[in-house]
């Protein structure tokens, strides 16, 4: 198996339901990313009646689709590997918010070791952390403020789920899952 | 000096930067991918401003969405201001809405790690 014979359409139908008020499937390019989140506000003004709870699922959608970006773009490769997937479906008490997207093999540790560390951390301690980082200044490896993860621990309730497929020697894809109570 | 004005787009906040009277704005949305370009020339234009100042320096900070990395240009624009904390009257407004405890933790972020006053300000919800 390989980036084109990886059934990410597979593992799309997998978050598909019902409860889905807005999901996308396609290339992460700049063009989209506009499209992505224009077309996302539009979803979530349609079905959510509180304007806080739009700006909410609003705010983590960009910064988790901007974190994919910006990954993306320091990726110099095809592109089949900018593929990707985001969801928000209902769920208990608020919003279930996916996205999925392939990842270099070697970069594994270093996006597991973010997210275990923030799932470790109650609230009060994530947000000394964000504090910490925020105070600290300059960027990350990745180009962003190595707040993404903080901040999407932070507002959304609870940990970050993740999980990486085996694609091929060198990538894997990965799925984040968070849930928001709105 | 000329001012540093910036009109708004979806993605970037307005900015409003007036030299003579130091009343200073960043006000909208700043969500843009690259926020280090986007607040490069504003960086310059505060590094002319704070080696001769206004007596009173206001920034007026009301944003609807801010991703991370616009937060730590934010950090950057308030540390170029607490270099003038003694020559100017340096003072950030910063606006949440109303029950949008998000906007509110940041702002008091901001205030735990940047040495020039930061007062909240609620916007009421009619």
């Amino acid at each position: 198996m390989n980036i084109s014979t990886f059934d990410i359409k597979h593992k799309y139908d997998l978050f598909i339901s019902k409860k889905t008020i807005y999901s996308y499937l396609g290339s992460l390019t700049q063009k989209e990313l506009d499209h992505i989140l224009e077309r996302l506000e539009a979803a979530l003004s349609n079905s959510l009646s509180s304007r806080l709870a739009i700006k909410k699922i609003y705010n983590i959608l960009v910064e988790g689709v901007q974190n994919i970006f910006g990954y993306l773009r320091n990726q110099a490769s095809s592109d089949e590997l900018l593929e990707s997937f985001v969801f928000v479906n209902e769920a208990e008490g608020g919003y279930k918010i996916i996205t999925g997207n392939f990842m270099q093999k070697q970069d594994i540790k270093s996006i597991e070791a973010r997210i275990q560390i923030v799932n470790s951390l109650d609230p009060d301690e994530l947000k000394d952390l964000y504090r910490g980082v925020l105070d600290i200044g300059g960027t990350s490896d990745g180009g962003g403020a190595g707040l993404g993860f903080i901040d999407m621990a932070k507002k959304s309730n609870g940990e970050l789920i993740y999980n990486f497929d085996e694609v091929d020697d060198k990538h894997v894809f990965f799925t984040l899952e968070m849930n928001v109570e709105v | 000096m000329d001012n540093y004005t910036l009109t708004p787009t979806p993605k970037t906040p307005r900015l409003y930067f007036n030299s003579q009277s130091g009343d200073f704005e960043i006000s909208g949305r700043s969500i843009p991918e690259n926020s280090i370009e986007f607040y490069r020339p504003l960086m310059e234009w505060l590094d002319n401003y704070v080696t001769s100042p206004s007596s009173s320096t206001k920034l007026t900070i009301n944003l609807e969405y801010f991703n991370t990395s616009s937060s730590k240009c934010l950090v950057e624009v308030f540390r170029k201001l607490e270099k003038i904390n003694d020559s100017s009257e340096v003072k950030i407004f910063w606006h949440y809405e109303e029950e949008d405890e998000d906007m509110q933790e940041s702002g008091d972020d901001f205030r735990k790690i940047i040495k020039v006053p930061i007062e909240l300000v609620v916007i009421k919800n009619d």
